[in-house]
């Protein structure tokens, strides 16, 4: 069956005693299996395996990550790209809520409560003031892009401003109260209930504003510290607009019947910067 | 020298069966590794050193999985010895003769194995053995080509070829 050179290469001798090595180990574990143990050369078989087991996990393991990251490298890179635009924009909505934060806890500051209370109006920033004489008329925006109509009432918290003349989209004109062609017709808040004529008047030298109430009868009941507010008789202006408070009563320079009242506006002309406009001005 | 760098072929590649990962599988199969490196060993060396890559492939693969000891020695001392007789012969050093061997023995093995510890529940075992004995035959082709050229550079090669 075997050829003699093959014959020459077996050891029977070498081979006899594997075989019977075979036998002695498998006896062996087959009888320490039956005990419940493990057998001693099992045992040291384990240990010289395990960790050379171990280390072939492990670079198994990470050769397999390896694998998975160049086969979804193209994905993990597209993935990365739609991320950061992810972020980008999200730094962006949050930059531009901060903005509208910031915008909207100034508006809250300037207008009070004439934005929280039963006013209904939009909130405008003031983009641009008139060159002409005095200072009299005000460009504005709305903050929220909603347009503006000729006629509609600007005020601050503290009072009434002025009308739009003139509007385009989001953006008009503010004829000022301080403007010398602007007249509103005003009344005597609660206590008399007088009427009269509201105009601007020079600046004074300090470039303080202030306005004065003509047309009072001789028998009209005004004293300083009377508040005026917005008649019901103009139908450019609603009514119960603060205007201003009364600080002196004088005699009208024409006229010994008549009298007029000088009124501080409520309104501060010269540090406005954001208004609210009021719908229903004719 | 030859014996002991051998042993730790044999050692790491029954080690690298063992841990043979299940994206690795074939049909939920791992190749018979230990298996390739007897049969590399008993072609390139002879009978008797297939016998010796045989006991030491049977006895280390038992010992890690903790399986039977006997049928294990039994085809893979067997494995080796007929590969040996192979050593010398026609083309006996291709690996296409390797591969051909090894698909055989590991036949022979899962038989073996079949016959000695059969399963205790019935299974289809024709499939897996067959997919097993492919996926062996598959990497014997690597992994052949590497114990030889370890071989050529282990003391007691003979450059028959």
């Amino acid at each position: 069956m075997l050829s003699r050179e093959q014959s020459s290469q077996i050891n029977i001798r070498a081979l006899a005693v594997w075989v019977l090595l075979a036998v002695v180990l498998t006896v062996w574990q087959h009888r320490a299996r039956g005990a419940g143990t493990t057998s001693l050369p099992e045992r040291a078989g384990r240990a010289v395996m395990w960790p050379v087991q171990s280390a072939w996990t492990a670079a198994l393991t990470w050769q397999h990550d390896v694998a998975v990251s160049l086969i979804h490298s193209r994905e993990l890179v597209e993935e990365n790209r739609r991320l950061k635009a992810q972020v980008e924009r999200l730094d962006a909505e949050k930059r531009q809520l901060l903005g509208s934060y910031l915008e909207n806890k100034i508006l809250r500051e300037k207008l009070g409560s004439a934005l929280i209370g039963e006013t209904k109006g939009i909130a405008a920033r003031v983009i641009g003031r008139s060159t002409g004489s005095g200072g009299s008329m005000v460009t504005i925006r709305t903050v929220n892009g909603r347009s503006l109509e000729t006629g509609n009432v600007v005020r601050t918290d503290a009072g009434l401003l002025g009308r739009v003349v003139s509007a385009d989209g989001a953006t008009g004109n503010v004829l000022l109260l301080t403007s010398p062609e602007h007249a509103v017709a005003g009344v005597v808040q609660e206590r008399s209930r007088n009427r009269g004529m509201v105009y601007a008047m020079a600046p004074t030298s300090t470039g303080r504003y202030l306005l004065r109430m003509e047309k009072l009868q001789g028998h009209a009941d005004i004293r300083v510290g009377d508040v005026v507010v917005t008649s019901a008789i103009s139908d450019m202006y609603p009514p119960g607009i603060p205007v201003g408070v009364v600080i002196r009563v004088e005699r009208a320079p024409a006229s010994t019947r008549t009298f007029r009242a000088i009124i501080k506006p409520f309104a501060d002309f010269n540090t406005i910067d954001y208004v609210l406009v009021m719908r229903g001005g004719k | 020298m030859f014996y002991l760098a051998s042993t730790i072929t044999v050692i790491l590649i029954v080690a690298l069966q063992q841990a043979w990962p299940p994206w690795l599988q074939m049909a939920n199969t791992t190749p018979h590794l230990g298996l390739i490196a007897v049969v590399g060993f008993g072609l390139l060396r002879g009978p008797q050193t297939g016998v010796i890559m045989g006991f030491v492939a049977a006895f280390f693969s038992a010992a890690s999985g903790s399986a039977p000891m006997g049928d294990l020695f039994i085809s893979h001392m067997l494995a080796g010895f007929g590969a040996g007789l192979f050593r010398g012969g026609f083309f006996s050093t291709r690996i296409s003769v390797a591969t051909l061997v090894v698909f055989a023995a590991s036949i022979v093995a899962s038989l073996l194995h079949l016959l000695i510890v059969p399963p205790s529940q019935p299974q289809p075992w024709l499939y897996p053995m067959f997919m097993r004995a492919i996926f062996t035959a598959i990497c014997c082709v690597p992994l052949y080509a590497f114990i030889r050229w370890l071989n050529s550079r282990l003391p007691g090669h003979d450059d028959q070829y």
